[in-house]
């Protein structure tokens, strides 16, 4: 279990994480979104120990994550991970086997396989699509008791992402994984995530189950007669609203047959309920802060 | 122990191919230059002369070039992140690239000083007196450790690679600055012999004597005898001791935040400036006291604008260069 307690870091003079307190239950997935800057890799960074936290802590199962000891348990997965001019596939695992006796070479080889990947061939000759999907393969086969990923869907292509996920689903479901992922593919957390936090502010803003976070919002789109003012929708429980003439899209906090009632009342000639996503439900979420995506 | 071992051999075996590169390069300008060895006269004999310089002169190059090697690999924020999540503390991880610098070190110089030594041999039996060559070797060898552990401190405590080199620069002069500058002000203090203020200067001090020795069959090195010539000797070899400790314990508590920042260490440019300003000032104030007033003013600008990174002073930057003119007048 990870447990952070009032955990506060600045970069210079910028206070980027606040007060930050959350449990991780083992065997989890755990999403972390946020707008760019909000602070998801700084966290991460801490997590893994790459930063030392101004204040608060972080306990792996008690362990610090300063402390080397702990890390033999965690693998973080950078948003743009280190290799050496020289460095191939083998090499890397090679160097990796040191730290992470656990490494499963027959994992690392099936995966750079489906992967199609050289495993002889030089990293720097690689894409950075390609690069991503050796350090994944590598990450997935060492098979950590907790996974730190940054921005790992970034530069992959429809396939990969699809084995990654599955891989990151069979870690988790045997039991002996817990993920934390930071990403800004919404769409991709939505399919394999447990749990969501959502950094806003240097604060946690949001977090919690991503299916019931996404059901307490509805969504509607309607049509008047006439061009209506946003005055209109005052004492609803806006989450987002937008308008353009005689039309609007309105995302309501609550449940949507209730929702449904209350927009009767505004008399409109058509009114839709749409599906809605956990990207949707996380732009009402930065937008209820007054911030732009 | 186990992490520190396996790191080391896993950095080494991924820097195999430079360290080869290295080594190969200096072997063949050793090779080149001893071989090429013309003879000197001097009253009508003619001889060849040692070349024991040569492996000197290549440990003096590489104690500037392996710390940027071994360690320009933490001046990048990128790296890190994967560097400091690996399982190894952040003190072995820094040690074992320390000691990877140091085995690249000694073992050039060691080949080239091999090397140098077989063609010394080849001129004929008895050409040259090489029992001296013993602890000749030993002894620079420490001078290497020395020289090499100042520059992977002061590196260090640099935030980017260039301002790192900058450092290494800056610190093989300050103290001909400031030898200078104590001489200049304090009435009845013995003349320094300037060129041991510098690290390779003691080194190549230390060289001229033995090579005499070797070459002329001297019964003694007088370097042992003249304070002047063994000062530098004893002064690196403090500064290198107390720079290896100072790196141990510093290493692993830098911030990783830190990194690509500007560089704000007490050991580099926010001391080195006002040293070099200030003693410039005192030490050749003589000369011409306008021209040079200006000149010393306009080198601490340029000073203040690379620890800056642009014109953005600070008031105590600018408190320094304004009192700078005073010190003309120590």
């Amino acid at each position: 279990m990870i447990e952070i307690n009032n955990l506060s870091h600045s970069l210079g003079k910028k206070t980027v994480l606040k007060n930050i307190s959350l449990e991780i239950a083992d065997n989890t997935v755990l999403g972390i979104v946020g707008i760019n800057g909000a602070g998801k890799s700084t966290l991460l960074r801490l997590l893994a120990g790459v930063y030392l936290p101004d204040a608060g802590s972080i306990s792996y199962d008690g362990g610090s994550p300063s402390d080397a000891e702990t890390r033999k348990y965690i693998f973080f997965l950078p948003d743009d991970p280190y290799y050496t001019a020289f460095m191939t596939p083998k090499d890397l695992s090679d160097f990796y086997k040191c730290f992470h006796p656990s490494i499963d070479p027959e994992t690392y080889a099936r995966l750079l396989g489906e992967y199609k990947i050289d495993m002889g061939g030089k990293l720097r000759n690689f894409s950075k699509g390609m690069r991503r999907q050796v350090f994944i393969a590598l990450a997935l086969a060492i098979k950590p008791k907790y996974l730190l990923l940054d921005e790992s869907f970034d530069g992959l292509d429809p396939l990969s992402r699809k084995i990654f996920k599955d891989a990151i689903i069979d870690l988790v479901e045997e039991g002996r994984t817990t993920v934390l992922i930071a990403s800004h593919s919404l769409r991709e957390l939505e399919d394999f995530c447990d749990r969501f936090i959502l950094i806003d502010s240097n604060v946690i803003k949001s977090q919690g189950d991503i299916a019931e976070h996404v059901g307490r919002l509805c969504k509607f789109e309607l049509a008047f007669t006439e061009a209506v003012k946003e005055e209109a929708f005052a004492g609803l429980p806006i989450a987002s609203l937008t308008v353009k003439n005689r039309f609007v899209q309105i995302v309501l906090e609550g449940e949507s047959g209730e929702m449904r009632k209350k927009l009767d009342a505004l008399k409109p000639v058509v009114m839709d309920e749409m599906p809605l996503d956990f990207e949707e439900a996380f732009i009402s979420d930065v937008r209820k802060g007054d911030k732009k995506i | 122990m186990t992490n520190f071992k396996q790191y080391l051999r896993s950095h080494l075996k991924a820097n195999l191919k430079p360290i080869i590169y290295i080594v190969t390069v200096v072997l063949f300008l050793t090779f080149m230059i001893a071989i090429n060895e013309e003879k000197t006269y001097s009253f009508g004999t003619a001889r060849f002369q040692s070349t024991l310089a040569v492996p000197v002169m290549f440990m003096s190059i590489l104690s500037y070039v392996l710390p940027v090697m071994e360690f320009s690999f933490f001046k990048k924020r990128i790296n890190l992140d994967c560097a400091y999540s690996m399982p190894i503390s952040r003190r072995t991880m820094g040690t074992a690239h320390y000691i990877s610098g140091l085995i690249t070190l000694f073992g050039a110089f060691s080949a080239s000083y091999l090397l140098n030594f077989i063609i010394m041999l080849s001129r004929g039996e008895n050409y040259f007196n090489l029992k001296p060559l013993i602890p000749h070797y030993f002894l620079c060898l420490f001078l290497g450790f020395a020289m090499y552990s100042v520059m992977v401190f002061v590196f260090n405590e640099a935030n980017t690679m260039g301002d790192g080199i900058w450092f290494m620069v800056l610190y093989s002069f300050v103290f001909v600055f400031v030898f200078s500058a104590l001489t200049e002000m304090i009435d009845g203090m013995p003349t320094l012999y300037l060129s041991s203020a510098m690290p390779f200067g003691a080194i190549s001090e230390l060289t001229s004597q033995y090579q005499s020795v070797v070459e002329n069959f001297k019964q003694t090195v007088i370097f042992w005898n003249k304070p002047r010539y063994y000062t530098g000797f004893i002064f690196w070899g403090i500064l290198g001791i107390a720079s290896a400790v100072g790196f141990f314990l510093t290493f692993g508590k830098k911030r990783t935040e830190k990194t690509e920042e500007i560089s704000d260490s007490w050991f580099g440019y926010r001391t080195l400036i006002p040293i070099y300003a200030i003693t410039g000032m005192i030490s050749f104030h003589d000369i011409d006291i306008v021209i040079f007033w200006v000149i010393i003013e306009l080198l601490a600008f340029l000073g203040y604008t690379i620890y800056r990174r642009g014109f953005h002073y600070k008031k105590s930057d600018l408190i320094i260069l304004g009192i700078l003119p005073l010190f003309l007048f120590v």
